[in-house]
């Protein structure tokens, strides 16, 4: 029966496998790359001898080459034998080898090969990578805040690596370096406290990414997927960030973090769900104002995921429940409109979806004229032809706002989403199925892990001392050091007294 | 297998959508209130009103009437006068005409409360005059009678004598024992209507009513009130006029003595007042002015008080609860018993009156 819903053996690939795929020997590696138009293969006369130099164009940094190279290599005396580069050459990192993978490993990273014959086995291997193509740090743009550190991580692996070092400056930060992807070859670090992270989280972390199994990792968000608990969550399980101060400060409540070679985003794990709804700002302002705007991130949330479904439900349901001050307002924008309450919410969601992705899609200058033309002509146009009812716009422009509030852009993204099966489930049963739906998510919520630790907590199960910094955020006396859901080690209760004690002036 | 059977409640789930009625706020008339007059030959006569929301968002009021001789089915009758299905779930008062009023109305107050639609925090009310002519004529205060007539009587509940009243409290007293219900009445005047005064029900049935000026000390025998105003008369040698107190807070203590198996009450009034207005040739600065009004007005509270309980005596009804007092303190409750024990019981009724303010008034 349904045999043709069955799947098919998979055909055998025919792409070459490039992991394994290192060239036998120099001869064959040389002829190849010189089909490259980028690959410079010449002899050049020395003292002594004829060499053979061999580099990527691109990826070796030509000033290297011109100053402390090719005048040491040619006018040396001393060069001799290719041993004898390690003391010619003002570079630290010299090697003679003859082992064809790490030659062609180190070719492609922008190192120059020289030999004495143009097939010779045994080559010097000098470092002379190109780093100027890479952007400087810069201001972060996707979770900004007034106040705090501006700066962003970039694409380059050991800027970050950097940024990150120069705030923790301890030998306990460890970053365990692994190479992934059988084309890329990228590498992938997992940055730790040794000491602060719990073993178990860290062999989560590094079991995982050494099972991927993939040809090229453009982005940290592919590893984000591919290493998730449940793949076919809505909700993101780790923290994206590109703030290095969040992920110091994560690092230190001994989360793990994981940043890979041309991703300007790091991920943080294990996570609850409260966390993506912190911004860095919340501890940069007062704990009172911090944890009041943090509340209100929390509310408008609910209001985003729960404004439209409620208006579809009471309007096709539930006419009994409206004051009897709000019947005139919402009638009267109604009479006109041809739709039952689903559609005329349909309509206005999807507007709103259109405009955020054409604005996300198109460069900045064009994108906010796209979003007058969006939301005030459409908006006014809709109204007064008569498709949607006024208050309705109100409602949907104010959710769209509220779900715009979420830091983490992913987590944004999802709340966004999430409305929608609110909205079908609200046309189709009313508030009985506003809170299927929720039952639904709360249920799909309650069994999520975040590797492998519960993505509710300290919610549920409930931690008491971890609350202290999730919905509000208690000052810094108050505040735990490290949440107890991480698996961190708890502070005594005496320390704990001792925290909270005022350090006063004569002490 | 459980594919199968997870695929099967899944589309279950769908089919039974057609089984959930569509309400869609804008198709159905929502009837706001609903009036019945008694008419000869045992007919009812139901008149309804509804608004008509403009999209320019005036309010227009439209009015459906019919008779039948039961309630329910004017209206199904009036469903076939009107454009669009007539729905009670935004009903807010309900109405009846006195005459109606007098035979009973617990059929249909029965209907109201089993029906999931309508709310319990619905008025009632009684009408001196027609239902029908209150609900149609046209007022400058609102473009909506039902309107006007809701925010009457919840404004008056809040700052004036009406003691609170809705469905709830109606039934509460209905199908409680030793107490029985009242509702307010109300009364058209020319362009507005007014509140006449407290109408009381024995069972179902209305019995007979008290006055607007009475009710202030209604109100404060049946829950305690803290708001109400009373006028009263001051004679100071040859000097005449009138002052108004304002309740400030007003409250009743109840007492049962039994004697000879007859319960017997001693209620206890206790009011805070203000002085809002006074002649001018009253200076309220020397004390014996003060309790001059003080004294004017207990004496007024008292007589009104011991007027009214002696009406509801003699009418036997009970809306202050005395048998439900009994009841509280009595372990063989006999409520026929106490039916009978009840109009000749002796109650005797003492009050105190404060005057706390005479300057800032409010």
């Amino acid at each position: 029966m349904m045999k043709w819903l069955k799947k098919k053996p998979k055909e055998q690939s025919h792409t070459i496998d490039l992991s394994n795929n290192t060239y036998a020997n120099i001869v064959e590696l040389i002829d190849n790359a010189k089909d490259s138009a980028d690959f410079i293969h010449y002899p050049q006369k020395t003292v002594h001898h004829n060499v053979y130099i061999s580099y990527y164009k691109a990826m070796i940094d030509g000033e290297l080459l011109h100053r402390d190279f090719l005048p040491y290599l040619i006018h040396s005396k001393d060069f001799k034998a290719l041993k004898d580069l390690k003391d010619i050459l003002p570079i630290e990192s010299v090697t003679i080898t003859n082992d064809i993978k790490e030659i062609q490993n180190k070719l492609l990273r922008g190192f120059i090969v020289v030999q004495f014959g143009e097939y010779d086995e045994e080559c010097a291997i000098v470092r002379a990578e190109n780093f100027s193509t890479n952007r400087p740090v810069s201001v972060s743009e996707i979770e900004f805040s007034v106040i705090g550190p501006k700066e962003a991580f970039i694409e380059n692996l050991d800027s970050n690596i950097y940024l990150i070092r120069r705030r923790l400056p301890v030998p306990e930060l460890r970053f365990k370096e692994i190479i992934i992807g059988k084309f890329s070859k990228t590498r992938v670090i997992i940055a730790y406290l040794e000491g602060i992270a719990d073993k178990e989280n860290i062999n989560t972390v590094t079991q995982r990414i050494k099972d991927i199994e993939a040809e090229v990792i453009p982005d940290s968000s592919y590893l984000e997927q591919m290493i998730s608990d449940n793949t076919k969550s809505v909700f993101p399980q780790l923290v994206t960030t590109e703030r290095p101060d969040r992920v110091v400060a994560m690092l230190n409540y001994g989360q793990v973090a994981i940043l890979s070679e041309g991703s300007p985003q790091a991920l943080l794990g294990p996570t609850g769900i409260t966390e993506y709804f912190v911004s860095p700002e919340d501890y940069y302002l007062s704990w009172v104002l911090g944890s009041l705007f943090r509340f209100i991130r929390f509310i408008s949330v609910i209001f985003s995921t729960f404004a439209t479904p409620i208006y579809v439900a009471v309007l096709t349901f539930h006419y009994q429940m409206i004051p009897k001050d709000l019947l005139a307002p919402l009638i009267s924008s109604r009479v006109n409109i041809p739709f039952p309450p689903i559609l005329e919410v349909l309509f206005l969601e999807l507007t709103i979806e259109l405009l955020r992705e054409a604005g996300a899609r198109l460069p900045t200058k064009v994108g906010q004229t796209l979003g007058i033309v969006g939301g005030i002509v459409i908006g006014q146009a809709s109204v007064e032809a008569g498709l949607t009812s006024n208050i309705l716009l109100i409602i949907v422009s104010l959710s769209a706002l509220a779900s715009f509030t979420t830091p983490i852009y992913k987590m944004a993204n999802t709340i966004r989403i999430l409305r929608f099966p609110f909205i079908f489930l609200a046309a189709m049963w009313g508030g009985v199925g506003i809170v299927l739906a929720m039952s639904f998510i709360l249920v799909h919520l309650l069994r999520l892990e975040s590797l492998g630790r519960p993505y509710m907590a300290p919610l549920y199960p409930p931690r008491l001392l971890d609350m202290t910094d999730t919905v509000i955020r208690l000052p810094y006396n108050r505040l735990l050091k490290r949440p107890i859901s991480l698996g961190t080690q708890l502070l005594s209760k005496d320390k704990i007294k001792e925290m909270r004690k005022k350090k006063d002036i004569d002490e | 297998m459980m594919k199968i059977k997870s695929l099967f409640i899944v589309s279950i789930l769908f089919l039974l959508i057609g089984c959930v009625p569509k309400q869609i706020i804008d198709e159905v008339q929502l009837i706001h209130a609903i009036g019945f007059d008694e008419l000869s030959n045992q007919n009812i006569k139901g008149t309804i009103t509804y608004p008509i929301f403009d999209p320019d968002g005036t309010v227009r009021v439209e009015s459906l009437s019919d008779v039948s001789h039961t309630s329910r089915f004017i209206r199904s009758k009036l469903n076939t006068k009107s454009p669009k299905t007539l729905s009670t779930g935004q009903l807010r008062i309900v109405l009846f005409n006195h005459k109606f009023a007098k035979k009973g109305i617990l059929d249909i107050v029965n209907s109201l409360y089993r029906d999931p639609n309508v709310g319990n925090r619905l008025y009632l009310s009684v009408v001196e005059g027609s239902a029908n002519e209150l609900l149609t004529t046209k007022y400058t205060a609102t473009p909506l009678p039902s309107i006007y007539l809701m925010d009457l009587i919840e404004q008056n509940i809040e700052s004036e004598n009406l003691p609170k009243t809705n469905l709830h409290v109606f039934l509460y007293s209905y199908y409680g024992e030793g107490i029985d219900p009242f509702l307010p009445i109300v009364k058209t005047e020319k362009k507005a209507m007014r509140l006449e005064g407290i109408a009381l029900f024995k069972d179902d049935k209305y019995a007979g009513k008290i006055s607007h000026i009475e009710s202030f000390v209604f109100k404060v025998l049946v829950d305690g009130s803290k708001t109400g105003n009373y006028e009263v008369e001051l004679k100071k040698g040859k000097q005449k006029g009138h002052a108004v107190v304002r309740n400030i807070k007003g409250t009743t203590s109840y007492k049962v003595r039994k004697v000879n198996g007859v319960p017997e009450f001693d209620v206890k009034l206790k009011i805070l007042g203000e002085i809002h207005e006074y002649p001018p040739w009253l200076n309220l600065e020397e004390k014996p002015n003060i309790d001059l009004v003080e004294n004017t007005f207990k004496k007024h509270i008292n007589k009104d008080a011991k007027k009214i309980i002696a009406k509801f005596q003699r009418l036997n009804v009970d809306p202050l609860g005395f048998g439900d007092q009994v009841r509280r303190r009595e372990k063989n409750w006999d409520f026929k018993r106490f039916q009978k024990q009840y109009p000749d019981m002796k109650i005797t009724v003492s009050t105190e009156v404060e005057i706390v303010e005479s300057g800032v008034i409010e």
